[in-house]
């Protein structure tokens, strides 16, 4: 399920969503679900990175960032973010907004 | 002549002041009714509280004026100094005219319930504004200062409570918790006095917040642990009783929460029952709550 997620997909953090990072790691609340999240900073480095880039463009950025191989990173990004997207954290949409 | 300088001295108590969650509300323009069935504390139960807030509300009955609610819960969002506060279907305007002042605009559907919850929730709603929080918690007073147990229901709050011998009862399940200059202060919420935790009652009304402990319950052995900032942080957002659902909001609250657990020592403590645990916690405590 996770799998199929498109990479060309764009990610942004979902509008009733707060976050604050501590200790290096970060909190994410989904507003309306109540529910508090935490996410290690590979994680946390994602979320920061879901702001209006594509989830291939993510990929790409933990992979120089984190030293880790291309497939790697693209395969625990598609599904780091289809995780993020089904506890409604983040909003998936097939074209950049302008 | 003595029986009139009896009278000065002791004032009648005004029926119009009452204290709600160590807030100080004054009612102006109530319909006498509504206000003569208040089971609100009178004002006298303030007089030894350091510099408390108060809120004068004029108080408007709207019997069938306003929508019936949609949610049983208190929604309070401040914007500046003004905050809209709604609960059980009543509605009120807050603004704040000075750290501890407050004037209010009530607009009440139904009657002395619905009045004494809505009040209830302005006082709240001046509770965040200080920087406080109101946490789903139980606590008692050790050598002093207050201990407060989280969790969710039946994760055995109240029993940790009555296992902590030596000890006090301070909140039962609804607690204040407000920065002052010494760290944080405590005091429970109205109607939330300590209640079979077979303990003797705390005769405090305000303590300092010694620690904050998740409550577990094990077979063995008591445990009493520091947790890290960020697991603080968790257990603390769930116990926290939340009126604004805006982000802003939230974000004001991750903010107060993660100084709180900067400033108080907040852990676990795994219960044994029929095992008392004030001893392991006043060790933990004196060794600077590793």
């Amino acid at each position: 399920m996770t799998s199929e997620l498109d990479p060309s997909l764009i990610v942004r953090q979902g509008g009733r969503t707060a976050s604050r990072m501590i200790d290096g790691k970060a909190v994410v609340v989904v507003i309306d679900a109540q529910r508090m999240h935490v996410l290690n900073p590979v994680g946390a480095r994602v979320w920061e990175l879901c702001d209006g880039r594509s989830v291939g463009s993510i990929a790409e950025h933990i992979t120089r960032e984190f030293a880790i191989d291309g497939e790697t990173a693209l395969r625990d990004v598609v599904r780091f973010v289809s995780e993020l997207n089904d506890v409604g954290a983040v909003q998936l949409s097939a074209e950049p907004s302008t | 002549m003595q029986a009139a300088q009896t009278l000065r001295a002791h004032p009648p108590e005004p029926l119009t002041r009452r204290c709600v969650a160590g807030v100080e509300v004054e009612l102006l323009g109530a319909p006498p009714e509504l206000v003569a069935g208040l089971r609100l504390p009178g004002s006298a139960a303030l007089s030894d509280r350091p510099a408390p807030s108060r809120i004068s509300c004029v108080v408007r009955a709207f019997p069938e004026a306003l929508d019936p609610p949609e949610d049983h819960r208190a929604r309070w969002r401040w914007t500046g100094d003004s905050c809209d506060v709604a609960y059980l279907g009543c509605e009120a305007r807050l603004r704040a005219l000075s750290p501890t002042r407050y004037a209010a605009s009530l607009a009440v559907r139904g009657g002395v319930t619905e009045l004494e919850a809505l009040l209830g929730a302005l006082a709240v709603a001046t509770v965040y504004r200080r920087g406080g929080v109101v946490l789903h918690a139980a606590g008692v007073e050790l050598d002093g200062r207050a201990v407060l147990f989280v969790g969710p229901s039946g994760a055995g709050k109240t029993t940790a409570c009555s296992l902590t011998a030596g000890a006090r009862g301070f909140v039962r399940d609804r607690a204040v918790l407000v920065p002052d200059r010494k760290g944080w202060a405590a005091w429970a919420l109205p109607g939330w006095a300590p209640i079979d935790q077979g303990l003797e009652p705390s005769s405090a009304h305000r303590l300092p917040v010694a620690a904050i402990l998740a409550v577990d319950q094990g077979d063995t052995e008591v445990v009493v642990q520091r947790c890290t900032a960020i697991e603080a942080a968790r257990v603390l957002r769930e116990s926290t009783m939340t009126g604004d659902a805006s982000r802003e909001g939230e974000l004001a609250l991750l903010d107060v929460l993660a100084g709180l657990a900067r400033d108080v020592p907040c852990g676990s403590v795994t219960t044994v029952l029929g095992r008392p645990c004030g001893g392991a916690l006043r060790d933990w405590l004196e060794r600077g709550a590793p």
